[in-house]
Order: C-alpha cells, then structure tokens, then sequence
C-alpha cells in the first residue's frame, strides 16, 4: 500500500515537473488497458487459488449476500448526502457564480 | 468509454484459464497483481500532476469530504444487518464482516482469530467481492449513483487498488476525495471488527 502510494507521488511529481510537454497525455490514455491488464492478473491469482475455488460455492453465497447488502446500504447513504459534496474541480460557490456571469451577461 | 464488460471479460478470461491451467505455472507463481497495480499507480500519478487543474482541485476539498466516509460506514452497516435477518450468522457476527469494508488481509486474520476459521472465510470472500464488484462494476455505478458511488462501494480499497479505476470512471478531480475516505475507513477497520466480534 506505501509502494503504491508513494509511486503515485513519485508519478505525481515526475507529471507536475513536466507539464506541457506533448506526450505527457500518453500516460493518462494507457490507464484503461493497464486496468483491464490488472484485472486478468487478478482472475488468474483467484483462478489458480484451489482453496478459494473450492470453498467459493459453500460460503460464496453468504459472502455475496453480505456484500450487496453492504454496497446497497451504502450507495443509499451517498445518495442522501449527493448534495453536500458537489464536484471537488467545481465547487458549488464558483458553480453558482458561472451561472450567474451567464445570466448577466 | 470502456464499460463494465471488458473489465468482467477479462477477469473471466483470467479465472478461466488459471482454472483450465493453460497458463504457465510461473504466471501463478508470482502475484502479477502487484507490480502491474504499481506501474497504474505510476501512471495514474503521471495524468494527475500533468493535469492543470491539480492545485484548484485540491484547494476545493473541504470538511464535508468527511462525511463520505460516515455514509458508507453507516450504510454498509445498515445493509449487513439487514442481511444478518437471513443468514444464520448473528447481528454482530454479519457486522464484523460488513466492518471490513474490502479490506480483505486485516478483517479476515482478526475475524479468524476471534470467531474461527468459517466467519473468516467468509469475511474474506465478502471483502474481495467488494473490492472485485467496485473493479468491475465502476462504470456502471457512476452511471445509476454518479461519481461518488464507486468510491463508497470500494471502501478502505479507495486510495490502492481501486483507485485507479476511480480515476478513470468517476474522473481524477475525485482522486483525494478517494484517498480521504480510505484513509478514514482504513484506520476504522481494526476498531469496527475488534468491536463487533468482542459483542
């Protein structure tokens, strides 16, 4: 977790420095290929796991009840509280004076 | 946009083969996960600080960030429960495994410990399909919920592995907002289970 963490930093930093530069979109563009690649890392480890193959139809089921109770519960949660955490790049306030430039203007 | 198909395709195509055993043994040997989540990580940090609009978006967070955190500890409690009116686990026991909030490594060892070896097969299960169905099911999320659904269903997985999918399908102004929650939620996580399993 600290790796991953202090990669991002270090890609972070190595971004900021070079800022501007034509391919520094490159990166950004490579995300989703490198995600379905995780993803295929991931089955194989979980496919070649014999234990958890085994065990996944005999608890498998009670887990999977538990997790979509878990996840429903709480996307209803965020749903409630949506409209106090308005986009982060937009905030409410400079959201609201846009739209009041446009109506001036 | 990529979708939750591909993303489901390829996973199936790794269980699938690792399950048929095509694959070479040294591919099971060695966790790939790891490195190829590094070289994301990497990348994703990249796109974040070539983005102009880093310094403004980071300026935007504010307290409320907080309460994203508390609403996905309060629901996922409030779906355990319910779930635990079903099963034949009890209350506190279904809690405890909710309490992990896809931190698979931590709440399974401690369940295990406290309340044996089934529960924390269990736990260990139901943390790694959270953590899977935020991977795979982040497009869709964002579509019904909006940008912050995966960030609440991924849990104290927010700021390694699910990330990067966070800041692909919620968009990379959510990032620290992500990383905020999983911190809050990691640190919770030993608290929350000891809690539960000691009821």
């Amino acid at each position: 977790m600290f790796v991953a963490l202090g990669l991002m930093l270090l890609g972070l930093l190595l971004g900021r420095l070079l800022r501007g530069q034509g391919w520094i979109s490159l990166p950004g563009r490579c995300v989703s290929p490198v995600i379905l690649l995780m993803l295929f890392c991931l089955g194989l480890s979980v496919g070649g796991n014999a234990t958890l193959m085994a065990n996944l139809p005999l608890l498998g089921g009670q887990a999977l009840l538990l997790t979509l109770a878990g996840v429903a519960g709480s996307l209803v949660a965020v749903r409630c509280i949506r409209r106090w955490l308005g986009s982060p790049g937009l905030p409410p306030k400079a959201a609201k004076a846009t739209s009041q430039d446009e109506r001036t203007l | 946009m990529g979708g939750s198909l591909p993303i489901l395709g390829c996973f199936c195509a790794g269980v699938l083969l690792a399950w048929l055993g095509v694959v070479p043994a040294a591919w099971l040997e060695h966790d790939l996960v790891l490195p190829v989540l590094w070289l994301l990580m990497f990348l994703v940090g990249i796109s974040i600080g070539a983005d102009r609009r880093l310094g403004e978006i980071v300026r935007s967070l504010r307290p409320q960030v907080l309460l994203l955190p508390l609403a996905t500890t309060v629901g996922t409690f409030a779906g355990t429960a319910l779930a635990s009116l079903v099963l034949a686990w009890s209350l506190s026991e279904c809690l405890a495994v909710g309490a992990g909030f896809a931190y698979y490594s931590l709440s399974s060892v401690f369940i295990t410990q406290y309340k044996g070896a089934e529960l924390g097969t269990v736990a260990l299960l139901a943390n790694i399909m959270r953590e899977l169905l935020t991977l795979l099911a982040a497009p869709l999320l964002v579509r019904l919920c909006g940008p912050l659904a995966p960030i609440s269903c991924g849990g104290a997985s927010t700021m390694d592995t699910t990330l990067p999918t966070v800041a692909r399908y919620s968009g990379r102004e959510w990032i620290f907002v992500s990383i905020v929650h999983a911190m809050v939620l990691d640190f919770s996580v030993p608290f929350w289970v000891l809690f539960f399993c000691s009821l």
